[in-house]
C-alpha cells in the first residue's frame, strides 16, 4: 500500500508551494512582476555584431532570391545576340534606378558570400571564441560597406 | 517542441550540410566567373558567348543552379519557419518557393542549351 502515501505526501507538498507562493505574492512579487517596463524600439535596441551580422545576411539572401528572375533575363538576353549584348552593357550603367540596385544587388552579394565565408570557417571551429567571432562579424559588416562605397562610386 | 525527441525527424543534419556544400559550389562558381570577367575586361560578346558555348561551362552553370536552388530552397524555409506562424500561409509559401525554383531551373537549362 505504498501509493496512498506517496500520493499524499505529494499532496502535503503541493499544498506547502503554494502557500509559499501565495507569501511571496503578499509581499509583492507579482505586483512587481507586473509593472516592469516593456521596452521594444527596434531603433534603440543594441544588437551585438553577430547579430546584426546574421539578419543581414538573411536579409542579403532574402533580396538575392528574389532577384534569382532577373538574373536570368539577363543572361538570357546578353547570350541573345551581339546587338543585345552591347544594348545591355550600354544601358545597365545608365539611369540612377538601375545604377542603385546594381550597385545594391552587387553589393548584397558580396556581403552574403563574405557573411558565407564566416559561417563556414565558425563551422570548422575556426574563431568560435567570442571575442575572434565578434571580431570577424565587424570584419564581415565593414567589407560589405566597403563593397557598396566602392560600388557607388564606380557606377557613377 | 512538444512529446517529440530531439532530431526525430532527421532532416536537420542533411539540410545544414546541403546548405554548406552548394555554398561552396556556389562560391567556386563565382570566383571563376568574377576571375574570368575581370581577366576579359571590357568584356567582349564573343568571349562571352565563347564561354557559354563550352560543354564544360554549360555543365558548370546547370551544377551552380541545382546548387542556388537546394541553397535558396533552405534558406527561404528557415527564414518562412522562424517568421511565419500561420502553418496554411507558411505551406503556401513553401509550395510558391519550390514551384518558382524548378521553373527558374529548367529555364536556366533552356537558356544554357536552346541558344
Amino acid at each position: 500500500m505504498a501509493v496512498p502515501i506517496v500520493s499524499h505526501a505529494g499532496k502535503c507538498l503541493y499544498s506547502l508551494v503554494k502557500l509559499i507562493r501565495f507569501a511571496f505574492f503578499l509581499q509583492g512579487g507579482c505586483v512587481r512582476k507586473q509593472q516592469r517596463p516593456v521596452f521594444l524600439n527596434p531603433l534603440k535596441i543594441r544588437l551585438p555584431a553577430g547579430a546584426v551580422a546574421s539578419i543581414l545576411h538573411r536579409a542579403s539572401g532574402l533580396l538575392l532570391f528574389a532577384v534569382i528572375p532577373v538574373a536570368l533575363v539577363l543572361l538570357q538576353r546578353s547570350l541573345s545576340s551581339a546587338d543585345e549584348f552591347d544594348r545591355l552593357a550600354d544601358t545597365s550603367g545608365s539611369g540612377v534606378a538601375s545604377r542603385l540596385f546594381l550597385a545594391l544587388l552587387l553589393a548584397a552579394m558580396i556581403y552574403h558570400f563574405c557573411a558565407g565565408m564566416r559561417i563556414l570557417l565558425l563551422d570548422m571551429d575556426i574563431g568560435l571564441a567570442l571575442p575572434q567571432a565578434r571580431n570577424s562579424a565587424r570584419f564581415v559588416l565593414a567589407a560589405g560597406a566597403i563593397a557598396l562605397l566602392l560600388l557607388g562610386v564606380w557606377l557613377w | 517542441m512538444v512529446g517529440r525527441a530531439v532530431g526525430g525527424a532527421r532532416y536537420g543534419l542533411r539540410d545544414w550540410l546541403a546548405q554548406r556544400v552548394s555554398a561552396l559550389l556556389m562560391a567556386i562558381y563565382m570566383v571563376f566567373m568574377v576571375s574570368f570577367v575581370v581577366a576579359h575586361r571590357p568584356l567582349q560578346y564573343g568571349d562571352w558567348k565563347g564561354l557559354f558555348d563550352q560543354a564544360w561551362m554549360r555543365i558548370f552553370s546547370l551544377l551552380f543552379m541545382i546548387g542556388l536552388c537546394i541553397h535558396a530552397w533552405v534558406g527561404m524555409r528557415n527564414i518562412f519557419m522562424d517568421y511565419v506562424h500561420s502553418t496554411g500561409i507558411r505551406l503556401l509559401q513553401h509550395v510558391v518557393v519550390i514551384v518558382a525554383l524548378v521553373v527558374y531551373l529548367l529555364w536556366a537549362v533552356q537558356i544554357l542549351w536552346s541558344l
